[in-house]
């Protein structure tokens, strides 16, 4: 499966050059530079606020950073058509007529091209994708008749179906119980050690963050620190990046348990 | 018994004017129909009354111009459309301001503008709101070509365009993560829309416009779970509405308008009353 520009694995999948989003005169994220090599698995943790949304909206491209660059695979976003971006809050709505299958389907749009139709392999990645996350019994349901935990499951298989090289998903795991929170995991974790997909989850759960993701970054306007949980879970990163909000208990064997005090999402820090 | 409802039905078809108009209402019906389900699933039903009215400047600027020749006021009236449905394009870039609220804005202030134009000349005393409201009896041999035009271009850029447009309307994220162009996309839709809502309402006039824009659609929004589906049955209860009115209208001597919209609001009725999945209605 080819993408539309061809990707130069040797090159971080995506790069940060000193981002900087304003809204007015307030300053949302400041001079954000990193980067992601290719295959890499990264939770996203801060606050509320921290501008975690902010940041994947910038980079999937639906915000204009104010200054800075953003480059996938060494080029400008804008041509490439490979980033899946699940947002926190879809402004989808439900009760529209299309079935599990057509938003699926959607996912493929622009690599069937204009004024083509969807090819039997164009299916075919459909289906495959459902079978992925565990949906195709649900393919001829309207969107509207699914579960919380299917809904994410179906944005999962739609990034799945655009062959997305760089995954986004900002707060997947809102509202779901703790089952449904491991299926997630557990595709997310397919697609990145199987399918070679960059991903960036962004997450209130630190715990979770930590069992889950090789890599976690710690963002606060800024990134307060990028690295393996096991590396940068301390007391003075966690406060940088939580700040009163959050009562920092180390306890004698080095593990840190955090009590995060501003959660509204129902997913908080255990 | 069947040779009498072979009289029945063949019974209007003995007047040109009867068979014209049953053409032009079912060609109507069709694209309304068809371009209304975009129309009810964006939750711009208000968009039919307010560019009928909006279209008066052009409407004025035209009757100048060409008098009471059908083209000149075609043209007048999709050219103020169009600058109206920009309008509402335009302020809606941001996603400031809602779509419904634009299209208050524009359609106050082109309708202003329509009368400012009027009572500025002297001696301008035709009344141009004959213009806003056609006349289902009335319909030319004209009026069915462009209708018949006008339809297929639209249906055509549907079919053609089915993908990015479904994208457009369902998710501009998505969209806009695909890099389809989504600004393009929008104002096509919003320009087809208005093509058919200027072509319909000069000639069925606009009462019996919103009815075919609206009505089929939302009756097609209960009873289907995809967007062809819907497209399809809405353009059938466009069709089923404008047969049956014109018959009903024929021997019972209503208005045919009237009876037209009457068909379509039962067929409403009766959907939402038996609709196996009873959506909650809250877009309209
Ligand atoms: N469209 C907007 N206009 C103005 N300010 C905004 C806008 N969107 C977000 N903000 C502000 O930007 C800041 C960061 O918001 P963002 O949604 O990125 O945070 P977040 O880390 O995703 O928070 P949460 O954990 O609650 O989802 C917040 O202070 C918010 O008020
Ligand atoms: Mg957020």
């Amino acid at each position: 499966m080819k993408h539309y520009l061809e990707h130069d694995t040797s090159k971080p999948v995506l790069e940060l050059k000193g981002v900087t989003v304003k809204f007015g005169t307030e300053t949302i994220l400041d001079n954000i530079s990193f980067s992601v090599k290719h295959g890499e698995r990264i939770a996203v943790v801060g606050p509320n606020g921290a501008g975690k949304s902010t940041l994947f909206k910038t980079i999937a491209g639906t915000i204009r950073p104010g200054s800075g660059n953003i480059y996938i695979y060494g080029d400008k976003p804008l041509a490439h058509i490979c980033i899946a971006y699940v947002p926190q809050s879809s402004m989808i709505d439900w009760d529209f007529p299309v079935t599990v299958y057509d938003v699926v389907m959607m996912g493929r749009t622009g690599r069937i091209g204009l004024f083509k139709r969807p090819s039997r392999q164009d299916r075919e990645v459909v289906f495959y994708a459902l079978g992925v996350v565990k949906m195709t019994e649900f393919a001829d349901r309207q969107i509207g008749m699914l579960s919380g935990g299917q809904r994410q499951r179906v944005f999962l298989a739609r990034a799945i179906a655009q062959d997305a090289g760089l995954l986004l998903m900002d707060e997947p795991l809102a509202g779901l119980d703790a089952a449904s929170q491991q299926d997630i995991y557990r595709i997310i974790e397919y697609l990145s050690e199987e399918k070679d997909v960059t991903i960036l989850v962004s997450t209130h759960n630190l715990n979770a963050a930590g069992k889950n993701f090789p890599k976690i970054m710690l963002l606060n306007k800024k990134v307060i620190v990028i690295g393996p949980g096991k590396e940068i879970i301390n007391t003075k990163n966690l406060l940088s990046t939580f700040g009163g909000q959050l009562a920092v208990i180390e306890s004698g064997n080095g593990i840190v348990a955090v009590n995060d005090t501003c959660c509204s999402h129902g997913e908080g820090v255990k | 018994m069947i040779n009498r409802l072979i009289a029945v039905l063949a019974g209007p078809l003995g007047y040109p004017f009867m068979v014209r108009s049953l053409i032009g209402s079912i060609i109507v019906g069709i694209i309304c129909s068809v371009v209304g389900t975009y129309v009810v699933l964006k939750g711009l039903a208000f968009l039919g009354d307010a560019l009928a009215h909006a279209v008066l400047p052009g409407l004025a600027i035209a009757y100048f111009i060409g008098g009471t020749a059908t083209l000149p006021l075609f043209w007048g009236s999709l050219t103020a459309g169009l600058v109206t449905a920009t309008g509402i394009g335009l302020i809606t870039k941001g996603g400031q301001l809602k779509e419904d609220t634009a299209i208050g804005i524009i359609f106050a202030g082109m309708f202003a503008l329509g009368i400012a134009i009027i009572s500025s000349v002297r001696n301008y005393s035709i009344d141009l709101t004959h213009f806003l409201f056609g006349d289902i009896l009335g319909v030319s041999r004209q009026d069915i070509v462009l209708a018949v035009i006008i339809g297929l271009v639209v249906l055509l850029m549907i079919i053609l365009f089915y993908k990015e447009f479904l994208v457009t309307v369902f998710d501009p994220v998505l969209a806009k993560t695909l890099r389809i162009p989504l600004r393009f996309f929008q104002f096509m839709l919003l320009f087809m829309i208005t093509l058919v809502i200027v072509v319909s309402f000069q000639i069925v006039g606009v009462a019996l416009m919103v009815a075919m824009l609206i009505t089929p659609a939302a009756s097609a929004y209960l009873l289907t779970n995809r967007l062809p589906s819907m497209m399809i049955l809405s353009a059938g209860f466009g069709v089923v509405s404008s047969i049956t009115g014109l018959y009903f209208s024929y021997y019972f001597n209503i208005a045919s308008g009237a009876a037209i919209v009457l068909t379509c609001t039962v067929i409403f009725i009766a959907v939402f009353i038996f609709s196996p999945r009873k959506r909650v209605f809250i877009k309209l």
